[in-house]
C-alpha cells in the first residue's frame, strides 16, 4: 500500500506567477496536507495562507480529533508567521491602511492513518476548497461542497486578525471548521482543490482526465487555460493536489 | 450586452470627477456646519481613498483605473485640471502623490469587546475652493477633449464614468448640448456614463434620487430638468446596486440627484464607482 501525490498550480491568467496567493504544504512523515485559497480582496493574502498551511502540517494535533480543540493554536501560531513576514514599518500608507484590516484565506487540511490495514483519513475544512474522493467513473464523494452550485462568492473563511498597530497578541475568533472522514480504497484518489477547480471538477466530472495530466505541468497548463478561455471556468488562481493509493 | 467589460490593467476603467468652485460653493451644505466646497471636496478625497483601497494587492496599487479631476470657476472662466502638473493619471500615482497627508483616529473593537483606539493617515488630493462663477460649459469641453484620447487608447475598456458636483446653472452658456455629445461618445463596451449632483443649501430640502422623469422636479427649477436631461439613463449594474440601498429606480431612472445633501452626495458617489469596480479582474 503506498501513497503518492502530484501537485499543480497556476496563476489566474494575465497574473504573474508570483501573484498566485493558494497555498498547499504537506508533511510525509504524519502523512498530513494543507491547501488555502487566499482571498485577493485582502491583502497579503498569499502570506496568510502560507502560514496557515505550514501550521496545520506542522502543528502537534491530530486531524482524528475535533478542529474546535486545535483551530485556536493553529491561527495564533499562523498569526505569529504572518505578522512578523511583513514589514509594518516600511509600508507606504495605502498598504498599511489596508493591511491593518488583516488577511483571509480557506483552509482544507487533510490527514491520513494506518489502522489495522486500512487508510482512515480525517478533514477539516473552513470555506469553499474542496476534497473530492473519487473512486472511479462516476463514484465520488466530496467535501464541505458537495455541488457546483454552492460555489458562491461569500464561503466562511479563516481570518488573521488586524494588523499593525494592532499587537500580535489580538485574539482571533477561530471559524467552526466542517469535518469529514472516511477510508481510502486502492486505485482510490483524493483530491483537494481551491474553488475554481473544485467547482470544475464537479461539473465536469474530468477526474480521469486530470489523474492522468498531472504529471505534466505543461499539459495541465494547456487544460485548464483552454477551460478557462472556453468559459467552463473560473479565471482565478488554480491549485489541485492529487492523493491516490497504489 | 454594455456595461460588462472586465477592467484589468490592460483594459483600466476611468473617473473623471467635475466640480463646481464657483463662489455659492461657499454657503453650507444643507443640514450641515460645512460649506459645500469642503463637504465635496472631502467626499471626492474619501471616494479616491476607496477606490485606491480597492485596487491596492500586496504588490501596491493596480492601476485598474485612470482619473481625473477637473474643477471650474476658481478662477472666473476657466476650468482647469486640480492634480499637479497632470491631466489623466493611472491610480497609482495618485497614490504615491497626495496633496498631503492627515492623521486621523478610528476605534477597533477586538473580540473581547474592547475598543482600541487607532490613528491613520489619510490621504488629501485638493482642497476645497469656492470663489468665482460657473463654467460648466468650459469643464464640459475639457472632459470631451480627455476623454476622446482616452476612449482612442482604450477602445475595448469599461466606459469613462463622469461624476459632476455642482450647486447651480452654468454662467458660460448651455451645457445640455456638450453634455449630450459628452454622453454619445463611447467605447466597444458602452457610451460615456454622466452622473449629475446637484448640492442644495436648504436645510429641509428633499432630496430626489435617481428620478424617472422631469415631471417630479420643481416646475420652475430649468437647472434642474437641465441636469436631469444631461444625465445618462442608469445602467442594469448601478440601477441594482440602488435597490439593494432601497432607492427606488425604474428603466428610466437617470443618474442624477436633485437637492442632494451630504448622504445623497455619498450614495451618488459610492454607486457610482462601485458597479464598475465590481468589473475588477
Amino acid at each position: 500500500m503506498r501513497l503518492n501525490w502530484r501537485f499543480f498550480q497556476m496563476s489566474k491568467l494575465g497574473n504573474k506567477e508570483s501573484d498566485c496567493e493558494d497555498s498547499f504544504s504537506f508533511r510525509s512523515r504524519e502523512m498530513k496536507f494543507a491547501i488555502a485559497d487566499g482571498v485577493s480582496a485582502s491583502i497579503f493574502s498569499d502570506v496568510w495562507a502560507r502560514a496557515i498551511t505550514d501550521s496545520t502540517v506542522t502543528g502537534k494535533y491530530s486531524f482524528f480529533e475535533n478542529p474546535d480543540n486545535f483551530l485556536n493554536d493553529l491561527i495564533v501560531r499562523a498569526r505569529q508567521k504572518w505578522y512578523r513576514k511583513i514589514d509594518w514599518e516600511k509600508l507606504p500608507w495605502f498598504l498599511k491602511n489596508k493591511a491593518v484590516s488583516g488577511s483571509y484565506t480557506t483552509l482544507v487540511g487533510l490527514q491520513f492513518q494506518n489502522t489495522g490495514g486500512e487508510l482512515k483519513y480525517s478533514s477539516f475544512a473552513v470555506g469553499d476548497s474542496v476534497l473530492i474522493h473519487w473512486e472511479g467513473a462516476d463514484d465520488y464523494s466530496s467535501y464541505p461542497l458537495t455541488s457546483p452550485d454552492q460555489f458562491d462568492n461569500t464561503p466562511k473563511l479563516v481570518w488573521s486578525g488586524k494588523g499593525h498597530p494592532m499587537p500580535v497578541e489580538f485574539k482571533v475568533v477561530p471559524p467552526k471548521a466542517s469535518t469529514y472522514r472516511g477510508t481510502m480504497s486502492r486505485n482510490s484518489t483524493i483530491f483537494l482543490a481551491t474553488d475554481a477547480v473544485g467547482k470544475w471538477l464537479l461539473e465536469y466530472g474530468r477526474y480521469a482526465e486530470v489523474s492522468r495530466l498531472i504529471n505534466s505541468s505543461f499539459e495541465m497548463t494547456e487544460l485548464f487555460t483552454r477551460e478557462i478561455n472556453s468559459k467552463r471556468m473560473r479565471n482565478d488562481d488554480l491549485t489541485l493536489v492529487s492523493i491516490f493509493l497504489e | 450586452m454594455t456595461y460588462n467589460a472586465e477592467i484589468s490593467r490592460r483594459n483600466p476603467g476611468l473617473f473623471l470627477f467635475l466640480i463646481d468652485q464657483s463662489r455659492s460653493m461657499s454657503h453650507k451644505l444643507g443640514g450641515t456646519l460645512r460649506s459645500k466646497a469642503q463637504e465635496a471636496a472631502d467626499a471626492i478625497n474619501r471616494q479616491i481613498y476607496e477606490l485606491i483601497y480597492r485596487c491596492t494587492k500586496s504588490d501596491g496599487v493596480r492601476d485598474y483605473f485612470d482619473i481625473g479631476i477637473i474643477g471650474y470657476g476658481t478662477v472666473s472662466d476657466t476650468a482647469q485640471s486640480l492634480l499637479k502638473d497632470a491631466d489623466l493619471v493611472p491610480i497609482s500615482r495618485l497614490a504615491e502623490t497626495p496633496l498631503r497627508m492627515e492623521r486621523r483616529k478610528e476605534t477597533i473593537t477586538d473580540p473581547e469587546g474592547n475598543d482600541v483606539e487607532s490613528e491613520f493617515e489619510f490621504p488629501v488630493w485638493f482642497e476645497p475652493v469656492a470663489n468665482s462663477n460657473t463654467p460648466m460649459v468650459k469643464a464640459l469641453k475639457l472632459a470631451q477633449q480627455w476623454i476622446d484620447d482616452w476612449v482612442a487608447e482604450h477602445p475595448d475598456s469599461y466606459p469613462p464614468v463622469v461624476i459632476n458636483i455642482s450647486d447651480g446653472a452654468a454662467t458660460d452658456g448651455d451645457p445640455l448640448e456638450v453634455a449630450r455629445d459628452l454622453m454619445n461618445m463611447s467605447t466597444n463596451d458602452g457610451n460615456v456614463l454622466f452622473w449629475n449632483c446637484h448640492l442644495s443649501e436648504a436645510k429641509d430640502a428633499q432630496p430626489l434620487t435617481f428620478p424617472s422623469e422631469t415631471g417630479v422636479l420643481p416646475a420652475n427649477d430649468k437647472f434642474a430638468s437641465q441636469l436631469f436631461e444631461m444625465s445618462s439613463v442608469l445602467p442594469e449594474g448601478f440601477k441594482r446596486l440602488a435597490q439593494e440601498r432601497s432607492l427606488e429606480v425604474s428603466d428610466t431612472s437617470r443618474a442624477y440627484v436633485f437637492n442632494a445633501g451630504l448622504d445623497e452626495l455619498m450614495e451618488l458617489l459610492d454607486i457610482g464607482t462601485r458597479a464598475p469596480t465590481e468589473n475588477l479582474q
